[in-house]
């Protein structure tokens, strides 16, 4: 029997049995967060400091490591990558609301997904940040339409980085794994020279 | 009557987490066609308290109507549900690893207070952001960025830029 | 420290054969999803693609009963074969767990109509237009397949319908279009 997937388009999957999987999914994804100490935002904030590359590390392994199964799972054609879910590109949104994520990012020390650990860790500040989130979509909720514009500003729709540099698929995966691969020394260099990292 | 105190384990090393935050992805990928996502929970649980304070107003707001329109059950969506066990499974490692305590991280030169007033500001600052940019670290750079999206890969590059440029101004604030 | 070695060439093994390797473009593939669901008109509505929907008929799967929606002269002109009338259906009391399909000329308002049936209702992604694009005429210059035997099949069924494969019918169906809400 020939398998593909993504399996939800494919075969008709139990809505329950989804759930379930985002569940478990979840608890994993909680639990290599919580073992990256990123529970603890002070730990998480250090990469701004030069101190600790932890979360440089986990982010771009954690990419390269799925772009590079995605790409040999669609190569192999047992994922069918036209089918899978690319985010749309918002060229200006996503550069201006990244810099102000950045921004929100250092003053509170967490993510959104990371503050979730560190609520359920005990950790009081997370549960500042939860409340500052909620109020933050609350307001998004009351001037929406007087953002709907500058959101929705040059939007390019789900284009793939290698459609747009005109370039081979597996060339661009492997140039990023590349660099990914020299800016990981890099991090350990820098750790070396500017680190104490809290552990 | 004493509890056994967990010593505090340490950290794993951060390439193995990311390796298998990777291939959790990749397993989501293979499974549902979509990666992970945090902020759209949220504003799904935003989402169903408004509703059931308000529920034209829900309906009527973009923003919440495509929680809760529709849907008998808002809350059975995959994000929230996969947010759930990210929390569940935050506690349940940090009480194995002896991490779990009830305390206010933050830098030895600011009180408790200041960090709890600049938490919430900086989540408020964040979620209103993740708006524009359609997803936060989990949804849009991680999962966006192994299916090679340029705006995930943009929306990473801001981030470090906006997060080191501010780290100067927040220093007081964590070392 | 070793383990960091061993990932790090794992990945450079990963990478480097990747580049190595290419395969087509995804933008203008074939559409090959069978299922999918998704909102409309703050609806959740269960989809089916036009493709799958002719690979059920060419095997000629007896468990679903196909609905046309549309108007009468519509019908009488051209429905998709084997498709009765949704104002004529009447369920016959013996014919139990039997799924529909629903099409019309457009989603939204087959997907209000998908209500009144008994069992599952699966609607036709793109109605009638995705039935021709992508069964009766489809279009490869807009489509492009991954292998060859794709290819034939595609070009087989459209001839079991009657149709004409190749014939340019401009017809953008994004099959991945707002599928899920936005953002995460």
């Amino acid at each position: 029997m020939e398998l593909a997937a993504p399996l939800q388009f494919n075969y008709q999957v139990p809505e329950g049995i989804l759930l379930l999987f985002a569940l478990l999914t979840g608890i994993v994804f909680g639990m290599f967060l919580e073992k990256a100490g990123f529970g603890n935002a002070r730990k998480l904030v250090q990469q701004f400091y030069f101190s600790d590359m932890s979360m440089f590390k986990v982010l771009f392994s954690a990419i390269v490591t799925a772009m590079i199964g995605i790409y040999w799972l669609g190569y192999l054609g047992v994922l069918d990558i036209t089918q899978i879910y690319i985010n749309g590109t918002y060229l200006w949104p996503q550069i201006v609301g990244g810099i102000l994520f950045g921004f929100g990012f250092v003053i509170c020390g967490l993510c959104p997904g990371t503050s979730c650990v560190a609520v359920f860790t005990g950790k009081l500040d997370g549960l500042a940040v939860f409340a500052g989130m909620f109020v933050g979509l609350f307001l998004y909720g009351e001037t929406e339409p007087f953002l709907r514009k500058a959101i929705n500003y040059s939007a390019m729709g789900d284009v793939s980085l290698y459609e747009l540099f005109n370039m081979n698929y597996g060339v661009l995966t492997f140039i990023i794994t590349i660099v990914a691969l020299g800016a990981f020394w890099l991090a350990g260099r820098v750790e070396q020279r500017y680190g104490n990292s809290l552990s | 009557m004493l509890r056994k105190k967990r010593e505090p384990q340490p950290y794993w090393n951060p390439y193995i987490v990311g390796f298998g935050i990777g291939l959790l992805i990749i397993l989501s990928f293979f499974v549902t066609g979509r990666g992970l996502g945090a902020v759209g929970a949220f504003n799904g649980i935003l989402a169903t308290l408004v509703h059931a304070i308000a529920p034209e107003y829900a309906l009527a707001n973009p923003v919440y109507s495509g929680y809760v329109a529709g849907v008998d059950h808002p809350l059975k969506d995959w994000v929230v549900i996969e947010i759930a066990g990210v929390c569940l499974g935050g506690l349940l490692s940090g009480i194995v690893s002896g991490r779990f305590k009830f305390e206010v991280i933050k830098g030895p030169r600011i009180s408790n207070l200041s960090r709890l007033v600049l938490a919430f500001s900086g989540g408020l600052l964040m979620a209103f952001a993740a708006k524009f940019t359609r997803g936060c670290t989990s949804g849009l750079a991680l999962s966006g960025g192994s299916v090679l999206s340029p705006g995930a890969w943009l929306f990473m590059i801001s981030v470090f830029i906006g997060g080191y440029a501010i780290a100067f101004l927040m220093r007081k604030a964590w070392n | 420290m070793k383990t960091n070695y061993i990932l790090a060439i794992l990945a450079l093994v990963g990478g480097l054969s990747a580049a190595f390797t290419n395969y087509s473009s995804r933008n203008s593939m074939y559409p090959t999803w069978k299922f999918d669901s998704d909102r409309i008109e703050g609806k959740k509505v269960d989809l089916i693609s036009a493709s799958y929907l002719a690979d059920l008929l060419y095997m000629k799967e007896q468990g679903f009963v196909l609905l046309d929606a549309r108007e009468e002269v519509s019908y009488m002109g051209y429905h998709i074969p084997t498709a009765l009338r949704y104002e004529k259906w009447d369920s016959d009391p013996g014919e139990e767990n039997s799924w529909f399909v629903l099409y019309g000329m457009t989603d939204e308002k087959v997907a209000e109509l998908s209500d009144g049936l008994p069992g599952k209702v699966f609607v036709l992604k793109g109605g009638m237009d995705a039935w021709y694009s992508e069964v009766i005429f489809p279009d490869f210059l807009q489509f492009r397949v991954r292998n060859k035997n794709i290819l034939e099949q595609i070009i087989h069924r459209s001839r079991y319908f009657g149709g004409i494969p190749g014939h340019t019918q401009h017809l953008n169906i994004n099959v991945r279009e707002s599928r899920y809400r936005e953002g995460c």
